[in-house]
């Protein structure tokens, strides 16, 4: 005698072990589990709400955005350098549907955290069950006088908050005299993308040598070297750029004339034809207002198992507003990797389960030295136990050995993926 | 969205004088990270005496495995996009049979295959994870 597969399948639907089986699943699959609001559809929240989504479609998900278009900050500078245009390095969020993540862009200006509740600009409010702050950074103009004014801001851009900003200051390049001086000055560590300052004055020397070749890009920065891939940007400064790069170290930011472009530094006075201030910077307003930031009145410290907030419960903190764990960079490679993170513990969170704990994140930050060639610096983080934060693994990691072409195409290959990682 | 398949496979032998009955199940449960996993019992015929062994392992254990590896991979779709769909110059890994999966990382890791920034990376990786990232990765499909 056998068990014929027709019998064997009504004794397995009939038995408990199956019921329980398929109770777990069923759970996931239909049963709504609660609802996550994300605040910032950058690099970090928009990864965390596609992600929720993708990986539990059981869990509602709203991101609130005021943009209606993603602009990434990484490989903007190449606009600076007329390679691409700003087109190039914009999306929509139109991908995010497929996955039902509700998209509402509205600015959001307040959290009530003992409501679980967040208040947009409109007046409408939105309840959740956890809430996910990615609002990036807010610049920090207090400290500078001259620039207290946003107005003054179009004079003086950023273009550190990808957009407008970035056009602005192509624009001012553009214009500028064959013969004139572009200075950037960079704020002391940590800022938004460590080799941001010095991979955009390769991008603007690069465009000068080309097109206005009697031209000068200055680098004023407030810390005492280059912080990121800094043999690698010293070799390509001496060899592609020499006589068009200056780099000035110890040189901390004081004041601005906006009128006469002029920088006043703790020990020089830099009168420049494109002035181009970065200023210091902390976690988004938001992150601020909600009761999130705990270090040095300027950073969000997290539980790197889950991205929650060691302030406030069921909030949780991704990308450039986190106080980092050692060497762990403010790049929107991280804040993608903090997003998928921060997915995976909601999901078993809200399913009454832990987080995983044993996290694996990595980084790869690709720096344009001129319109093909790049260089990268890269590390890989796992979570240490002991010390309850991600350290970067001792044997992994490291930079190029020199510029090259082919990370030239790994880096174009990066954005596409790493965009559509983001937003579907 | 969301899918869940049960496949059943009847498996006969024989034990002493004894004919075993038994089965194993499949699961695969799609696109929710779970992943597939599998469970089975014996059945001894012809008394209808059923034994089931090892049903407890399709609980939480199996479930946390397959969540591992989907997570771990989280870490490589930043570079290699989702799933390992990549677009472009860097390779997709999206479909890759596992043992040449594993067999590349180690590569990385020794050296013996030359990248630009492959090697920095797999050497950060555990064996436990590249075996996980490695199975997250063969279960995908490559569009």
């Amino acid at each position: 005698m056998s068990l014929s597969r027709r019998e064997f399948m009504q004794w397995l639907s009939a038995s408990a072990f199956v019921g329980s089986g398929g109770c777990a699943s069923a759970r996931r699959s239909s049963a709504n589990v609660g609802r996550v609001v994300v605040i910032g559809g950058g690099f970090g929240g928009a990864t965390a709400a596609k992600y929720i989504r993708k990986w539990s479609p059981d869990i509602d998900v709203v991101l609130v955005e005021p943009n209606h278009q993603f602009v990434s900050c990484p490989l903007s500078n190449r606009v600076l350098a007329g390679t691409w245009e700003l087109a190039d390095v914009t999306r929509g969020y139109e991908g995010l549907a497929r996955y039902g993540v509700k998209t509402v862009h509205q600015l959001a200006v307040d959290v009530d955290p003992v409501k679980q509740m967040v208040m947009l600009a409109n007046g409408r409010k939105l309840a959740y069950d956890r809430l996910v702050v990615a609002p990036g950074i807010e610049l920090m103009y207090d400290d500078i006088p001259g620039l207290r004014d946003p107005a003054t801001r179009e004079a003086i851009p950023h273009a550190w908050k990808a957009g407008e900003q970035t056009a602005i200051l192509r624009r001012q390049l553009e214009d500028m005299d064959d013969g004139g001086v572009y200075a950037i000055t960079v704020p002391m560590s940590p800022y938004r993308c460590p080799p941001g300052p010095y991979e955009r004055a390769c991008q603007v020397a690069y465009y000068f040598k080309a097109r206005k070749p009697r031209s000068k890009v200055l680098v004023l920065d407030a810390n005492e070297d280059i912080q990121s891939k800094k043999r690698l940007f010293r070799k390509a400064w001496q060899e592609r750029y020499s006589g068009i790069i200056e780099y000035h170290s110890n040189e901390a930011l004081v004041d601005v004339d906006v009128a006469t472009r002029t920088a006043i530094l703790d020990f020089e006075v830099v009168q420049a034809h494109v002035l181009n201030v970065v200023p210091p910077q902390r976690a988004g307003r938001i992150a601020r207002d909600a009761g999130l930031i705990t270090a040095n009145d300027r950073w969000c410290e997290v539980d790197f198992l889950s991205y929650e907030s060691v302030a406030v419960r069921n909030v949780h903190v991704l990308g450039d507003s986190v106080m980092g764990a050692p060497r762990m960079p403010k790049s929107g490679h991280m804040a993608n990797q903090h997003g998928k993170v921060c997915a995976a513990a909601i999901i078993a969170l809200l399913h009454g389960d832990s987080p995983n704990a044993s996290p694996l994140i990595t980084n790869t930050c690709y720096s344009f030295v001129s319109d093909k060639e790049a260089i990268h610096v890269a590390s890989v983080h796992q979570y240490d136990r002991e010390q309850r934060t991600m350290l970067p693994v001792k044997d992994a990691g490291g930079l190029s050995d020199v510029a090259n072409e082919a990370e030239g195409r790994f880096a174009e290959s990066w954005g596409r993926n790493i965009w559509n990682d983001v937003l579907g | 969205m969301f899918s869940c398949l049960f496949f059943v496979e009847d498996v006969s032998f024989l034990i002493g004088n004894t004919l075993w009955q038994g089965f194993a199940i499949t699961m695969d449960a799609g696109d929710t990270g779970f992943g597939q996993f599998s469970s089975g019992g014996i059945v001894k015929n012809p008394l209808g005496l059923f034994l089931l062994l090892i049903c407890g392992a399709m609980g939480a254990d199996a479930i946390a495995q397959n969540s591992l590896g989907r997570d771990w991979a989280g870490a490589c779709s930043g570079c290699h996009g989702t799933e390992g769909r990549s677009e472009g110059a860097i390779p997709p890994i999206a479909g890759m049979q596992k043992d040449r999966f594993v067999e590349l990382m180690e590569a990385f890791r020794n050296g013996t295959r030359p990248a630009t920034v492959m090697h920095q990376h797999a050497r950060g990786l555990s064996e436990e994870q590249i075996s996980a990232i490695g199975d997250y990765f063969a279960s995908r499909p490559p569009r």
